[in-house]
């Protein structure tokens, strides 16, 4: 008896054999793996040719850290850089998404397309839309003359705001559509009966739909959050390279320097620091609600 | 029911033949390319241009059964006719990768040594790390008699490759900078000096590009400043610092190839290698609004060298392929597209007049006063002050 219930268990599994199996392969493959591979380089040490070296050394982690130099404060101005995207994306794509689901009426399916539409290209081709149409000669700019609102034009491009303004442009649509789909699951009773109750409209929205949508704000904070802190491109192409941020210096340690033991141990602190900020968004976002949106 | 069933068939059939045509294809692609215009060591040498000479009959033998060239080069440079009249000719494919900047070709060595390139066309910087490594092969001087012949003497046993072991050059950049001229003056006092550059952005009105490659800009600083773009004094460095920290806020970015900006008028002084701008400033329009400033004290001098990385298969393809280069034609022909610097002897009478005017500074002797970037920059405390230097600079 208690053998064939084993069997059983054993055939339940070979199952989904099938299914999971090639996925947990390809994550074992793709993301443990090179993570396993970054971590233990990160612990060896640096040739004086910029080469690693077959020794043990958490001497990487002691300079960067504790060393002085300008690390740190590349690694807080990524989070700064992020925490204002992610805000940013935030108070934009709230209203936007909430504006879709309440009366977009038959048109939901084309708004949400127009919302999803740019993610379709190339991400290098949307920096240089953005840098046509900010920069100098550039849409905005040539606008803004034509009409005389300003008579020389504005430096938008190749500044710490620049910066902002193309993670925000980049990564909006991940914010807009994890907070569309969490409105689009609010049973719209809930909704009817706060108001039967006597609520006002704005209670409403403080008190049943934004608790309701928690969820969907903390999946769009984690999706727009972790790939803007860890970009390169943005401040390389809009910010003019003029600012670092916390990808800048890994590419610098990785090509410009060769130090590739230094590279990894960044790449480590960076990866350690998002694990951190999402274990507590997680955490201050309520578990219950991230496995509803996830 | 039997009538779909045959249309079925027929797409499948049509599909299947597709596909075994589309692998054909793919796979005969090497042999397809084997049957060149020259086929037996006899016919090379009876095709030789005048005033040239052909590789030895080892080296053609080995390289034709080769059949490819794996070539590792910066991309959309020189011109297509070069590597096209190779193949044509000898029935070798040339299987092209490029890199995006010289920093990242060196890292990918560092990462994966046996990268199994037969050419890389590299900096001086690549070169001495290669060598340190123990990852590049020796040229066969023997096997390169066009070379031999033409590359100007000078050039033969420089600072770069002591010895003259491991590298050939081909061209030579002059890293300066270049003024718009629609919008900036060329008779202003200050200019071609450097002191136009760190010091003239009432002129420029912060409209500056400078190269994102720390060695580079730091170089030409100190050079600025008077002294050596190799130095490793900490009080010279530190005067660098100074000045790039005074200039930051009159910088529009770091870009090492601003080719959009420049052109639309968004960037008006660009430091960086001046002759690419002859090639930028012809797409432009009929009048090239871009003028080459070559400061009077000098500046870095960037050579393009041909290294062969030891994990290549084919380095007789690699020597076939420089003599091949080295033929004054062929060489007319890459400087007449790139305008560079060079050291070929034999094309002084096949180059244009306007190339004449941006592949060489006008002032005689001007070359002396230029420098190479050594490992004292780029190597030990050199390079850390000079790091360290970059990341104030971007902070």
């Amino acid at each position: 008896m208690a053998a064939s219930k084993t069997g059983m268990k054993i055939k339940t599994k070979l199952r989904f054999l099938p299914t999971v199996g090639p996925i947990s392969i390809w994550i074992v493959l793709f993301v443990f793996a090179p993570v396993a591979v970054i971590v233990f380089i990160s612990f060896l040490a640096t040739g004086p040719a910029g080469g690693i070296l077959p020794k043990f050394s958490v001497e990487n982690y002691r300079f960067l850290l504790f060393g002085e130099s300008e690390y740190g404060r590349a690694v807080l101005r990524s989070i700064l850089y992020a925490f204002v995207t992610n805000m940013a994306c935030l108070f934009v794509g709230f209203p936007m998404a909430y504006w879709i689901s309440k009366y977009g009426g038959k048109f939901k399916a084309l708004f949400l397309f127009l919302v999803i539409v740019p993610s379709w290209s190339c991400y290098i081709v949307r920096i240089y839309a953005l840098k046509q149409l900010v920069g100098y000669p550039g849409i905005l700019n040539d606008f803004l003359l034509s009409i005389g609102l300003i008579s020389s034009p504005i430096n938008i491009l190749y500044t710490p705001a620049a910066v902002v303004l193309g993670l925000i442009y980049i990564w909006l649509p991940f914010m807009v559509l994890p907070i569309f789909a969490s409105l689009e699951g609010i049973n719209p009773a809930l909704l009817e009966a706060s108001l039967d109750l006597g609520a006002t409209p704005r209670w409403q929205f403080l008190t049943v739909t934004l608790p309701l949508t928690k969820g969907g704000i903390f999946g769009g904070t984690i999706l727009t959050f972790i790939p803007a802190l860890g970009d390169w491109l943005v401040p390389l192409l809009i910010g003019g390279n003029r600012v670092w941020m916390a990808g800048n210096l890994i590419e610098h340690f990785l090509v410009v320097r060769g130090k590739i033991a230094m590279a990894s141990s960044m790449a480590v602190i960076l990866t350690a620091a998002v694990v951190l900020l999402i274990y507590m968004f997680i955490k201050l976002g309520g578990e219950e609600s991230m496995e509803r949106i996830v | 029911m039997f009538g779909q069933r045959a249309h079925i068939r027929a797409r499948a059939a049509w599909f299947v033949s597709g596909l075994i045509f589309l692998l054909a294809f793919v796979f005969t692609g090497n042999s397809a390319f084997a049957t060149g215009k020259v086929k037996t060591y006899e016919q090379y040498v009876a095709s030789i241009p005048e005033g040239c000479q052909p590789v030895p009959q080892e080296c053609f033998e080995k390289a034709i059964a080769g059949k490819t060239f794996a070539m590792y080069d910066w991309a959309a440079w020189w011109p297509e006719k070069l590597y096209k009249g190779f193949e044509k000719e000898f029935g070798i494919k040339i299987i092209r990768d490029n890199y995006p900047n010289l920093d990242e070709a060196l890292a990918k060595f560092r990462l994966n040594p046996k990268t199994p390139y037969d050419y890389w066309l590299t900096n001086p910087k690549s070169v001495w790390y290669m060598k340190k490594w123990g990852l590049l092969e020796r040229i066969n001087h023997d096997w390169i008699p066009n070379v031999n012949r033409y590359l100007a003497k000078d050039m033969k046993n420089a600072s770069w490759d002591p010895g003259y072991n491991y590298s050939v050059l081909t061209t030579l950049g002059y890293d300066a900078y270049v003024i718009n001229t629609n919008f900036i003056n060329k008779n202003d006092p200050r200019i071609p000096s450097w002191k136009f550059l760190f010091e003239g952005w009432d002129v420029y009105k912060d409209r500056l590009v400078m190269r994102n490659e720390m060695n580079r800009v730091i170089g030409n600083t100190l050079k600025y400043l008077g002294y050596s773009l190799n130095s490793t004094n900490p009080k010279e460095l530190k005067e660098a610092e100074k000045a790039l920290v005074r200039l930051k806020p009159h910088i529009m970015a770091f870009n090492s190839w601003p080719k959009r900006a420049v052109m639309a008028g968004e960037v008006w002084v660009v430091e960086g290698i001046v002759h690419d701008y002859l090639t930028l400033g012809k797409l432009t329009g009929p009048k090239n609004p871009f003028y080459p400033c070559y400061p009077p004290n000098g500046c870095l001098l960037s050579p393009m060298l041909v290294v062969m990385p030891k994990g290549g298969n084919n380095p007789a393809a690699c020597h076939l392929f420089l003599n091949y280069l080295y033929r004054p034609n062929n060489f007319a022909t890459l400087i007449n597209g790139v305008a560079y610097g060079n050291g070929h002897t034999g094309i002084k009478r096949l180059i244009k007049e306007e190339v004449k005017k941006w592949m060489t500074p006008p002032e005689e002797g001007y070359r002396e006063k230029c420098e190479v970037l050594l490992p004292p920059a780029f190597t030990g405390e050199g390079e850390k002050m000079r790091a360290a230097i970059w990341e104030k600079l971007k902070k």
